[in-house]
């Protein structure tokens, strides 16, 4: 395949191209409501193509690392039980985007079950770290958020 | 609404079919921008009595088209029964096609306020250069809380039944911070922060109030500024229940850190020591952390709304630039309800138990 320019390169090209050739030929209101709003979907999703596969890994074994923990801390817990298991059942070997995402959500469920419990039974130190999992991910949502706020409204 | 060859004339036949004892037509129409939920038209009409008068349709986007879902019966049946309030400020309901049998869509005819929004009004002091401490936005921010303050007086007895009344407060906070996980399982994909905010909100509660009105989407881009008179209207009643009073509060927090400038965040003690002047409530049970709280409890019917109409599209079933464009709303609401949880646990559990001393108290002096 021909992997330069990037995908990430490719679209913010397409950006430019909407920014300074299509946006000043728009005239309703309606329409130049869209341009804002595409101009920012396409920075997004620049970032996003760029990166999102290391940060879904990464993150899926800081999750499930902390689903296994909170489990050896309470055991018996058996909605962590069954969202390891599925998620072990997972494709983890792929490396196609589809497959990447469904191992994420896996392992998002299995972190979620585990902060439950970890709220739910007062382990205050498991319930931290938990709580630190999910600051970095919001972190890395930011990071590819960039500069936004409303267009359209008012 | 779409059709704007169509429109003139479904609408005027509609007016007509309203049995006003005048003849309608309608000498143009437009689409409006401003609104993120539903179809919203612009009707020039000119009356066979020679009055000529602006209305507003607000209907429902296409079902494919829909990312946040609410009901026009109920919005019509509560904007029929605020119009009876003479305490709450909007612009008058005038007709309702319930069917869509002659709008094309269910669709709620208004009244039109010409004024600008509140929100422009902000925007425009934020355009020539006003400073935070400028007093003119201390004087916005005090008519912003006193029309939020109206709200929750509303008689509850005058709404309509179609509004659910929950048992208590505390069977309310309960099927509210439910709903967070609950609406989570409903998506395409896990989303552990909305799992951690149910499990953490439920628990930390904070002292417990009398349930009331509350607005549901509270900002300034819905209250419009009537130039006849400079009061202030409030619009968009579609996600109106009785709930908490400090949900409208929490909300507008929320609102405000995304779309500033921040009436509330420039001075918290100032804007919520007007709104207990205005609505007579404590400072134990309307304070920064309360309303911290609820910034959070307050968000989980919009935030809900928008992250399953990523799902959705995930799934193939919709699209539109607005669903992808709103993802970074889900962002924004991530990190700031993260943020609220970090701080307000300790002030929170503080409140609650200084709330229970004074009820202990109180139980053993009768």
């Amino acid at each position: 395949m021909i992997a330069l320019p990037t995908t990430a390169q490719i679209i913010l090209d397409c950006r430019r191209e909407l920014l300074e050739v299509i946006g000043p030929e728009v005239q309703s209101d309606a329409g130049k409501v869209s341009v804002q709003m595409l101009e920012n979907i396409l920075r997004n999703v620049a970032t996003r193509a760029a990166h999102e596969i290391a940060w879904m890994r990464g993150e899926t074994i800081s999750m499930e690392t902390f689903a296994r923990d909170t489990l050896a801390a309470a055991p018996g817990t058996s909605a962590i039980s069954a969202a390891l298991a599925a998620l072990e059942a997972g494709p983890h070997q792929s490396l196609h985007l589809d497959d990447v995402a469904k191992v994420y959500s896996l392992a998002g469920e299995a972190f979620s079950c585990a902060i439950e419990a970890a709220l739910g039974g007062g382990h205050g130190e498991l319930a931290d770290r938990g709580a630190a999992l999910l600051a970095a991910r919001s972190a890395t949502e930011v990071e590819i958020m960039g500069e936004w706020g409303f267009v359209g409204r008012g | 609404m779409h059709d704007l060859e169509a429109m003139p004339a479904r609408v005027s036949a509609f007016l007509n079919a309203q049995r006003t004892g005048r003849t309608a037509t309608v000498r143009s129409y437009a689409l409006m921008t401003g609104g993120y939920s539903r179809i919203m038209a612009r009707a020039e009409v000119e009356w066979s009595d020679g009055v000529v008068q602006t209305l507003v349709l607000r209907g429902d986007p296409p079902p494919d088209k829909t990312m946040l879902v609410t009901d026009r019966d109920t919005e019509w049946a509560v904007l029929q029964s605020l119009s009876s309030q003479p305490s709450i400020p909007m612009p008058a309901a005038l007709h309702y096609d319930g069917t869509g049998e002659h709008l094309g869509t269910k669709a709620i005819v208004l009244e039109f306020c010409a004024g600008p929004s509140l929100q422009a009004e902000l925007n425009a002091l934020v355009a020539e250069g006003a400073a935070p401490d400028d007093a003119r936005f201390t004087a916005i921010r005090d008519a912003f809380v006193d029309t939020i303050a109206t709200v929750p007086k509303v008689d509850l007895d005058a709404l309509p039944s179609v509004l659910e009344r929950p048992a208590d407060w505390d069977a309310y906070m309960s099927s509210v911070n439910r709903s967070w996980a609950d609406n989570e399982r409903l998506l395409a994909e896990s989303n552990p922060t909305m799992r951690y905010l149910a499990a953490w909100l439920d628990a930390h509660r904070p002292p417990p109030m009398p349930l009331v009105l509350q607005h549901g989407d509270l900002q300034p881009a819905n209250i419009l500024i009537d130039p006849s008179d400079g009061g202030h209207r409030l619009i968009d009643w579609e996600y109106a229940h009785i709930g908490d009073p400090r949900e409208d509060l929490g909300w507008y927090v929320t609102y405000s850190a995304a779309s500033g400038p921040q009436l509330y965040g420039a001075d918290p003690e100032g804007f919520l020591a007007r709104y207990r002047e205005k609505t007579g409530t404590s400072e134990l049970h309307v304070n920064q952390a309360t309303v911290g709280y609820f910034s959070v409890v307050s968000a989980v019917k919009v935030f809900s709304q928008i992250v399953q109409a990523m799902s959705t599209m995930a799934e193939g079933k919709t699209g539109g630039v607005l669903t992808t464009y709103n993802i970074n709303a889900a962002t924004v609401g991530h990190m700031n309800f993260l943020a609220a949880c970090s701080a307000l646990a300790e002030p929170i559990d503080a409140l609650r138990a200084m709330h229970e001393q004074l009820a202990s108290s109180a139980g053993g002096a009768q």
